[in-house]
């Protein structure tokens, strides 16, 4: 089993936060066991998307069937992922099929088409303006400054074959 | 009629089609979205899997008494999110080989476990059992016979012993507490060769030789098997628990070995002595870690006799 040392610092996935930590003199080691990334970044993308469907499917109701379909509409959004991310895989397998994606693992390349999903999503989000184009706008900076980050992390990461 | 059951029985909360969608969804789903999809899908068999939640909720009341039932259904979805937790992560070792972090508590007792001619050890359905295993068996490179409970259904039982077996890459052999006598005979020579058994000893599945203990105030079965066989081949019962401990860290608990010996006491009373020192080291470790006792089942005798 690969262990790591309990006490030791869990690195980063994402290049932004890999960035700010080799700034800061800190390991940049690339890994997926960083609870408060996973729960940063997990918490906006589904609130991109969860922001998304009420503006698309209740922006029209009333206020109260709004506020009564909050609760079903975040298991509508569950169930969303579950037949996205089943349609990405097939996705993915015709993508391979024609030499895309062959290297990537499975999940890096369903993260790939979610967070480009999840970019349209926002954009949708910045176009229609009020507080939703903040969460929105938050969004697409974050990947803007992700991209960047990636780009100054290219020439350290070119070997290997995962950096993203 | 029958090939209809069949089908539907694979949907039920046991069933192998949970398992299968897990690895599918460990494979697929990034690590950042599986918070979120997790508790969704706690909330989802919080309701669904009403025996495991009542079962939780009678044995919170003897854990935490003079709780509110409000607060032990919270604690009874905190359970059960650990319990989604600890399978994901079981899941995402085997299909991804994800990486953990643990550390040792008791590090010289595992040690001595690790060296041991012969041991049992004694584990409860807490935290990540299977994992825990399988990381013994690598990290120290000897081989582990592993004795559970039956799973209701036999494709989940396949599953998961294809699961075992692929963490553990060959060094953990599964054996099931239903299989008769003649697992006891198995056991006793592997003992005996010097190797290590696991068993867990907090539930008695039907069937299975039982032995009355003590814990929170309350009357507890326990399986008689493992003080039966620690006596007969007078090796020491060394309790090991899994316990996680965040987001892909677990602690590797190993607590002081209990020994049976054969005095000139009878063998009840022997064997009753070594499930008290149990009893005592298994409800210290529940008292602390409520909410990773996976114990989906009567466990104590007042729950068993309603």
């Amino acid at each position: 089993m690969q262990s790591a040392d309990f006490s030791g610092t869990s690195g980063f996935y994402f290049s932004l936060p890999r960035l700010l930590a080799k700034w800061s003199g800190r390991p940049t080691e690339r890994t997926e066991r960083n609870w408060l990334e996973a729960n940063v970044v997990g918490t906006l993308v589904n609130f991109v998307v969860y922001l998304f469907a009420f503006r698309t499917l209740l922006s029209g109701l009333p206020k109260w069937p709004q506020v009564l379909l909050l609760v079903p509409l975040a298991f509508a959004g569950w169930l969303f992922w579950l037949i996205v991310l089943y349609l990405f895989s097939g996705i993915i397998k015709l993508l391979r099929a024609c030499g895309i994606f062959r290297t990537m693992a499975d999940s890096d390349a369903q993260s790939f088409i979610i967070c480009t999903m999840t970019t349209l999503f926002a954009w949708q989000l910045v176009l229609a303006g009020s507080w939703p184009a903040l969460v929105g706008g938050l969004w697409m900076t974050a990947v803007a400054l992700n991209l960047l980050a990636a780009l100054l992390l290219a020439p350290r990461d070119g070997a290997h074959p995962s950096a993203k | 009629m029958d090939t209809a059951r069949e089908f539907l029985r694979r949907f039920a909360v046991k069933g192998v089609i949970w398992r299968h969608s897990l690895d599918w969804a460990l494979r697929n789903v990034p690590f950042y979205l599986q918070p979120i999809l997790l508790t969704l899908s706690t909330i989802f068999f919080f309701f669904f899997a009403a025996p495991a939640r009542r079962s939780i909720l009678r044995n919170l009341s003897v854990v935490l008494p003079g709780s509110s039932p409000l607060m032990n259904h919270w604690r009874a979805f905190r359970t059960l999110m650990n319990f989604a937790w600890t399978i994901s992560e079981a899941a995402a070792y085997k299909v991804n080989r994800s990486e953990f972090a643990y550390e040792i508590v008791g590090e010289d007792l595992l040690a001595q476990l690790s060296t041991a001619k012969g041991a049992l050890v004694l584990t409860a359905h807490m935290g990540n059992y299977d994992l825990g295993a399988a990381l013994f068996a690598q990290k120290f490179n000897r081989e582990i016979s592993m004795v559970r409970a039956p799973e209701p259904d036999q494709q989940s039982a396949d599953h998961l012993r294809e699961t075992v077996q692929q963490v553990g890459e060959g060094a953990v052999k599964i054996a099931y507490s239903t299989d008769g006598a003649l697992l006891s005979f198995d056991l006793l020579s592997a003992l005996r060769r010097g190797e290590i058994v696991s068993i867990q000893g907090d539930r008695v599945m039907g069937g299975m030789a039982a032995v009355e203990g003590r814990m929170f105030g309350e009357r507890v079965q326990v399986p008689s098997g493992p003080f039966t066989l620690a006596q007969v081949a007078q090796v020491p019962l060394f309790p090991l628990f899994i316990v996680r401990a965040g987001f892909r860290r677990y602690q590797i608990v190993v607590r002081t070995p209990i020994l049976v010996p054969r005095t000139a006491r009878s063998r009840d009373e022997d064997i009753s002595l070594g499930v008290a020192a149990w009893c005592d080291v298994l409800e210290k470790t529940i008292s602390r870690h409520w909410d990773q006792w996976f114990a989906f089942g009567p466990i104590f005798v007042p729950h068993a006799e309603r």
